[in-house]
């Protein structure tokens, strides 16, 4: 059963990290801690629900998941953050708050308070791994998800928009003064959070067959929770801070009590931020 | 005048007290807490259940907020370590894990509520009808608005502020910000904890939801609404928040959307609030 | 200056709440739902109400007067539902209020009902306090030991249970369910192996599961509302839990089988509402309801829970309309009613306010439909 809960954990934990790199991308250069962010998820989620409702076709909805987690990621820098950039983060804090009440009651009104479903109609083959059961599904959801972490670490590192986001969220002045359009860094920033969120978001309606505009809230929280245990602004450590928040839930669950599930994210957090409050693989600010 | 009107006025008294309570943390101190309504909870989960165990009104009342004030202690101590940001999650964090608490404990009555809890009484006289928990309400606001006008301009305030201001020159000037940050958690929860007793005896009943994170995020609203640092702003802010869906009361569906987009244009056009200093680097000095 | 400015508006905000709608010589009666929060039980018992009053209405109302409903929402809090009484008692000035719809807000509000004596009919308040709460207050709906009383006998007689798994949702109704049915179960010598719980927003069971696969039981019995019961008994499917399972009569809507898919195949749930009870009134009741359905797809759909305020409404109606509109010459009607021609069945109310009738409807998922049992 041990294993059973650990792969259990990795593959919600995989999920978890695809919204901690939203969080922690954004934290890094912005400073700002994206409350908004379970709401780009669930757009995610919506885009890609509705079309393949209305079409049937899975690679399409895909793309119009992210696509609608985009333009949400970047109205949002837009309308909510841009304006209040250099102040006491207090501010962008109550207006990341605000864009997330606002984000999910007007998900309410415009999709209903009920869940939808995903009707893909595959049943997933399960296999047995080290005698834990793992569906077919729930490989697709951790292959994704490791493959997205990949490709974001090779755009961050070798292309020249993803150096220029590096350089900005170590130094935005020194950025700016060596040519780089700081402006775009941020949007460019957001856009690839939010592909990732909207990702995650479109994974889990998949995987939990079940999507409503409050569904991002819970993800939300605990990704960020994640970006946090892994140490905020670092990349590798939104991905860790991931998995092993999904594994500490699974196994706090397990063994001492599923009434306490949720708090288990908290209460690590909690934990890490007064033992080691940068965090397993932050670096000392 | 109609009891539905004096429920109101009631309720934007304890929320008053939440509110200026709050604003103790995060406009005098310039701490960061997202998780205030635990200590209203921890407040009136603590006056119901001694009331119920035996003890009288006045006993259960203090008690509730001496008890609070150490509990909020107890979250101070995790919080002086780290800042801004990371403090929003710790208390947000605290929060949630409260709400949890209350939930899971058989003796809060779980997530059925605490049912049964006794009249506010003195002398064992019982309060009954909505007039005289109003007085009892703007009684302990009036006390509290003294109180902490007082504080704000003693000693303990000026180091507040210069707190606020710059935290590492604070520091450097000799200022123990430890303990002044933890007095500031301390008597910020203590009155919380006082609220949450006079709602726990008026409305006889409470249930776990009312003490989560939208109620924090609500009172958090009030203080910015009505301005980081202001008395009168937090009573404003109370005041407005809790008349809103009152008065757009036809508008219910569209509620929160609302709220949502007033925070936000809020933040983006004053905010520092209605009753704020213009400039906001007034308040929170430099980054 | 500016601080008097803002107290002035206040006030005048204050004096804005005071202002009540347009007096008309309606009969004016007060409902508080679930409206925003918990609107897939709300909109369709709004739905139930909007439909007896239309018919009502159609026919001239009670004695030539048109009834008006003022609807309000309690946002699945009791803190919200008591405001939402507040208003519509003192302002509004209702002699009765259908619903709230959860225990808590009902327990929330009953206190303040007796005291001011208005009559308040909960649809769907299971909690056995309610029976308690007085003589004002009136349920529609069987107490939850009645449908634990009918569950645990068809597992033991029908299913030949032996042994039971509890999944419930950790929130009154969930656990209430969970310590009842513990008790039920055990008088009848089944004994419960092993009870995890899960919280209202959650989508991941596997580690609840998990645990609950290693435990050797032949019944799986999840209480708790749709959203979460649905994917918790599609998850237990995946994982290889072949069990029976059970539910409580929120698994009573087309959504929970859309949800749960073919998961759902063989589950056994409890139902205050019967489609196929063959009685006129029923079927112009199902008639118009599912009219309503097909031209708004993508509001929540549950005839349950429509059928329910259905009967209130038109019981409310009745009482006014036999013995006039004050709280107590309803009440004089609610009491003494026999066999009213409810769509939920030949209605009456017991001495302690709550609903009499046929029993509980047990039904069985065939074939991806509901198929009645008992």
């Amino acid at each position: 059963m041990l294993f059973q809960q650990l792969v259990n954990g990795l593959v919600v934990g995989s999920v978890y990290a695809l919204v901690a790199l939203g969080y922690t991308m954004i934290y890094g250069i912005l400073g700002i801690i994206n409350f908004a962010q379970g709401e780009i998820y669930m757009y995610g989620a919506f885009g890609a629900v509705l079309t393949f409702s209305a079409t049937g076709e899975l690679g399409l909805s895909v793309l119009a998941g992210i696509a609608a987690a985009c333009l949400v990621g970047v109205l949002l820098e837009r309308i909510a953050f841009r304006p209040l950039r250099g102040m006491h983060p207090l501010i962008p804090l109550i207006s990341a708050i605000g864009a997330s009440i606002f984000l999910s009651s007007l998900g309410l009104l415009l999709f209903g308070p009920e869940d939808r479903s995903f009707p893909l109609d595959f049943i997933p083959e399960s296999h047995r791994i080290l005698g834990a059961r793992v569906t077919d599904l729930q490989l697709v959801i951790a292959g994704v998800s490791v493959g997205l972490m990949v490709i974001l670490t090779l755009f961050v590192n070798l292309t020249r928009h993803g150096k220029a986001i590096l350089a900005v969220s170590m130094d935005s002045d020194a950025a700016r003064l060596s040519g780089i359009n700081v402006n775009n860094a941020y949007v460019i920033t957001f856009l690839l959070g939010s592909a990732l969120s909207g990702a995650a978001g479109i994974l889990m309606a998949v995987y939990y067959n079940a999507t409503s505009p409050t569904m991002g809230l819970l993800p939300g929280l605990k990704g960020f929770s994640a970006a946090i245990l892994g140490g905020v602004g670092s990349i590798p450590g939104a991905i860790v801070g991931g998995l092993v928040l999904g594994v500490a839930e699974n196994m706090g669950a397990a063994y001492l009590s599923s009434s306490f599930k949720d708090a288990f994210a908290f209460i690590a957090l909690v934990l890490v931020l007064i033992i080691r409050p940068r965090g397993i693989l932050g670096s000392r600010k | 005048m109609s009891v539905y009107v004096l429920h109101v006025i009631i309720l934007m008294g304890i929320y008053a007290i939440l509110s200026l309570s709050l604003n103790i943390i995060v406009g005098f101190a310039g701490l960061v807490s997202l998780g205030h309504a635990a200590f209203f909870g921890i407040g009136a989960y603590l006056s119901g259940l001694l009331m119920i165990h035996g003890l009288s009104f006045p006993q259960a009342f203090v008690l509730s907020g001496l008890i609070t004030s150490i509990l909020g202690l107890c979250l101070a101590l995790p919080a002086l370590r780290v800042k801004d940001d990371y403090l929003a999650i710790v208390t947000l964090g605290f929060g949630i894990i409260t709400t949890l608490v209350f939930m899971n404990l058989g003796i809060t009555g779980g997530p059925d509520g605490l049912t049964g809890i006794p009249p506010a009484s003195f002398r064992g006289m019982a309060l009954s009808g909505k007039w005289s928990y109003l007085a009892m309400t703007y009684g302990v606001l009036a006390v509290m608005i003294i109180s902490v006008s007082t504080l704000k301009q003693s000693r303990v305030g000026r180091a507040w502020a210069a707190i606020r201001d710059n935290d590492v020159t604070a520091a450097f000037m000799g200022i123990n910000t430890a303990f002044y940050k933890t007095v500031a958690f301390m008597t910020s929860s203590f009155w919380a904890g006082l609220a949450g007793s006079i709602y726990a005896h008026y409305t006889a009943y409470i249930s776990p939801p009312t003490f989560g994170m939208h109620t924090s995020i609500m009172i958090l609203s009030m203080v910015v609404l009505g301005g980081i640092g202001s008395i009168t702003g937090s009573l404003l802010g109370a005041a407005l928040l809790l008349l809103l869906p009152e008065v757009l009361r036809p508008l219910a569906a569209y509620q929160d959307v609302i709220y949502g987009a007033l925070l936000v244009a809020l933040m983006v056009f004053r905010p520092q609030g209605i009753m704020g200093r213009v400039k906001i680097t007034e308040i929170f000095g430099r980054l | 200056m500016k601080k008097i400015l803002w107290v002035w508006v206040v006030c005048f905000a204050v004096f804005c709440m005071g202002i009540t709608q347009a007096k008309a010589d309606d009969i004016k009666i007060g409902a508080i739902l679930r409206l925003s929060k918990g609107a897939s039980d709300g909109l369709p018992a709004k739905r139930g109400i909007e439909i007896a009053v239309k018919e009502i209405n159609a026919k001239g109302g009670i004695k030539g007067k048109p009834i008006t409903v003022i609807y309000e929402d309690s946002k699945d809090s009791p803190q919200e539902a008591v405001t939402a009484f507040q208003k519509l008692t003192s302002m509004d000035k209702v002699q009765v209020v259908i619903g709230p719809m959860t225990s808590g807000e009902v327990l929330a509000v009953a206190p303040i009902a007796q005291n001011g004596k208005i009559v308040v009919l909960t649809p769907t308040g299971t909690s056995p306090k309610i029976s308690d709460a007085g003589e004002y207050i009136y349920r529609g709906c069987n107490r939850i030991d009645k449908q634990a009383e009918a569950l645990t006998k068809f597992a033991k007689e029908t299913l030949k249970t032996t042994k039971v798994a509890i999944l419930y949702s950790n929130e009154p109704y969930g656990k209430g369910c969970n310590d009842l049915f513990t008790k039920f179960f055990g008088d009848l010598g089944i004994p419960v192996v092993i009870a995890e719980s899960f919280m209202v927003g959650d989508r991941d069971f596997s580690s609840q599961l998990t645990k609950i696969s290693q435990a050797k039981f032949d019944l799986l019995f999840i209480p708790g509302y749709l959203q979460e019961t649905a994917p918790a008994i599609s998850q237990a499917r995946k994982m290889g839990i072949t069990e029976q399972s059970m539910g409580v009569y929120g698994d009573m809507a087309p959504k929970y089988i859309e949800l749960a898919g073919k998961a759902a195949e063989g589950h056994v749930n409890a139902s205050e509402y019967n489609e196929d009870y063959n009685t006129p009134t029923n079927k112009k009741f199902k008639a118009e309801y599912y009219k309503i359905v097909k031209s708004s797809p993508n509001e929540p759909n549950n005839i349950m829970f429509a059928a329910i305020t259905y009967d209130m409404a038109r019981l409310v109606a009745k009482g006014i309309e036999t013995n006039g509109n004050t709280p107590d010459d309803i009440r004089a009607y609610l009491d003494t009613v026999k066999d009213f021609d409810g769509v939920t069945g030949k209605l009456s109310f017991d001495k302690n306010g709550d609903v009499v009738k046929q029993g509980v409807y047990l039904f069985k998922v065939v074939k991806g439909k509901y198929v009645k049992v008992q």
